[in-house]
């Protein structure tokens, strides 16, 4: 290399160097401060990052009391998109704790608070149509699950669509159910939403398997069972053995079935879910019983008592 | 030759010389500024003290006397019975507030604050402490060894109360004995008094039948009258030590009471700035580019399949 060269690309390099330097300090520096939040409306976001803390590990008491005090700070400033934030929050866990009425009256007080055209409210419509299909009003849960799809147009829209194939399959109608799970399918793979994803496979599962397609329900809850797996949801692996189980039962493999529903069975009692748990030893002791072993199926019906604590429903 | 003269270069001789004289001033300021600083300057004198461990004294360590430091620790060793000596160097200009009755206390500054040695002043009529003489150590309590002896203590008064409550439920004990005596009293009484209904419907001489009844009646009488004051007695040392119990109970309280709300304000005060500083973090290059982004508006995640 000439010395003409070499000096050209050192004065190149020497030009660069700063400009490189400048360049990542702008970026450093870039940016405005954020706006201050008033201290209340911070006050009241802590307390709602609190209460999705303590539902995360599964506190819902505790969930309950930090939702029930954001609202109370949001409402002191009339701040309606926070107090609507905490009303569905609130829905949401009482739901899940079975206080359907509470849940109801919590998801009415938000909805006035929520013009169609807000961003939360496909979410408080997903809400009220899980607490109508929670209370078996299919009409209005039906109603809201429609909503709630024609208004999400972002990465929940395969949630709300199961939703509502969920919703059809109940009512017998298979073929919508089956458009919908297979768009829900779609959404929640572009969107990466892989317990959605799970959900949609054991949907088209349950079509296939009121279909009496056996074949292909066993190959949609056999990729369902894999993703729960993969996201570790006991739950939902519960949910797909036992879905596989009533497959197996229904094509006469008892063995394979009592299989099925021992792993679930397994599964729900290391997972902390006796109902689950419950309703696998309930299909064993069915199959022992068809099987004519009554002794095991005593023996499963008096487990299953034992779990429910005798709040028995069949 | 001719030698070229730059009239730039006219006067850099002396130029050069300020600046290494100013360079060298600097430097002797500076070694001056750090020897003050440092106490390097001031006279000292070495003083001593015993304690059984040497956990939490380290080398270096301020020594202080009402909140000023008057020294560091300068050197912490083991001795014949393998105590650890800690010796300390002090700013001697300090020497006469540290008398014979002045104690050595391991302190620590605060919440989280730094541990220093702090002497106390000690009383106008004791003698100044000569160099390198030992001062007495004086552990502080901390709130697990109250909590230990307060513990002890308690352990005590239960270990009497239980048994008390052993010796008088105790079947073959004074008190259940008396009990046994006062109801065979009781029940000769009444059968003595039958008797002595009979003897006044008869009017016969049996008086003599009463006799051994009160004989019991004296006997059980004297039995209660011995008995009873060992009893009271006892009951007595189990009152007066709960009674000190509880007074040390208060004491350690009124103590130790004090403390918890600075502390509990001080904890709070730390988890508020420590919050602040990782809010401000979160915001900053390049911390803001691997916080992931809060879950939208804060909703409980939704699943379709509950």
């Amino acid at each position: 290399m000439s010395r003409r060269k070499r000096r050209h690309r050192r004065a190149v390099i020497s030009l660069l160097l700063p400009c490189a330097l400048l360049g990542l300090g702008c970026e450093g520096c870039s940016g405005s401060p954020p706006a201050p939040v008033p201290p209340v409306k911070e006050r009241a976001a802590a307390r709602n990052r609190q209460g999705l803390s303590a539902e995360a590990r599964g506190d819902r008491d505790g969930a309950l009391a930090a939702f029930g005090e954001s609202l109370k700070l949001h409402r002191s400033v009339e701040d309606f998109p926070g107090a609507a934030v905490a009303l569905v929050n609130l829905a949401r866990v009482h739901r899940l704790r079975g206080e359907i009425p509470l849940a109801k009256e919590k998801i009415d007080a938000a909805d006035p608070l929520l013009p169609p055209g807000s961003p939360l409210f496909p979410e408080m419509a997903f809400e009220k149509a899980m607490i109508g299909l929670a209370s078996g009003d299919l009409p209005a849960a039906k109603e809201w699950a429609t909503r709630a799809v024609d208004t999400e147009k972002g990465d929940a829209s395969g949630r709300m669509l199961n939703l509502l194939a969920r919703i059809l399959l109940l009512e017998g109608r298979s073929d919508e159910a089956q458009g919908r799970a297979e768009g829900a399918l779609a959404a929640n793979r572009n969107a990466g939403a892989r317990g959605e994803e799970a959900n949609s496979l054991r949907l088209l599962g349950d079509i296939a398997t009121a279909r009496m397609d056996r074949g292909r329900a066993g190959e949609f809850y056999a990729a369902s069972l894999s993703i729960d797996k993969g996201i570790a949801n006991s739950r939902k692996i519960a949910a797909d053995l036992r879905a596989l189980g009533v497959l197996a039962a229904g094509a006469g493999d008892t063995g394979k079935a009592l299989g099925f529903y021992a792993r679930a069975y397994d599964v729900s009692v290391n997972g902390d879910d006796p109902r689950g748990a419950a309703s696998a030893l309930l299909e064993m002791a069915r199959l022992y019983e068809k099987t004519g072993a009554p002794e095991k199926a005593q023996s499963a019906r008096r487990e299953r008592e034992r779990l429910l604590g005798g709040h028995l429903t069949d | 030759m001719k030698r070229e003269k730059d009239p730039k270069f006219r006067h850099l001789e002396a130029i050069v010389g300020a600046f290494v004289l100013a360079a060298f001033a600097a430097i002797v300021s500076l070694v001056l500024f750090l020897g003050i600083e440092n106490d390097l300057f001031s006279e000292k004198y070495p003083l001593r003290f015993r304690t059984d461990s040497g956990a939490g004294f380290t080398r270096g360590m301020p020594v202080k006397l009402s909140g000023f430091r008057i020294g560091r620790i300068q050197k912490i060793s083991l001795d014949d019975q393998a105590k650890v000596v800690v010796r300390m160097r002090i700013d001697r200009k300090y020497q006469k507030w540290i008398r014979a009755d002045s104690t050595a206390t391991l302190l620590r500054e605060g919440l989280v604050g730094d541990s220093v040695v702090s002497i106390s002043v000690g009383s106008p009529g004791s003698r100044v402490l000569p160099g390198d003489d030992f001062l007495p150590f004086m552990p502080e309590k901390d709130l697990s060894r109250l909590a230990f002896e307060l513990s002890d203590s308690v352990k005590t008064v239960l270990l009497e109360i239980r048994e008390t409550v052993a010796y008088i439920n105790d079947p073959k004990g004074d008190l259940q004995q008396t009990l046994g005596n006062v109801r065979r009293l009781s029940a000769n009484m009444e059968k003595s008094r039958h008797r002595v209904d009979t003897l006044l419907v008869t009017a016969t001489g049996t008086v003599a039948r009463v006799d051994p009844v009160m004989d019991n009646l004296a006997t059980a009488i004297d039995n209660v009258g011995r008995r009873l004051p060992v009893l009271l007695d006892r009951m007595e040392g189990t009152l007066s030590n709960t009674e000190r119990i509880s007074r040390e109970f208060l004491k350690a309280t009124e103590k130790g009471g004090p403390r918890i709300p600075p502390l509990l304000r001080g904890t709070e005060e730390l988890v508020e700035d420590t919050d602040t500083i990782v809010k401000g973090m979160k915001t900053m290059w390049p911390f803001k580019k691997h916080v992931p982004p809060a879950n939208g508006p804060g909703i409980v995640p939704g699943d379709s399949h509950e």
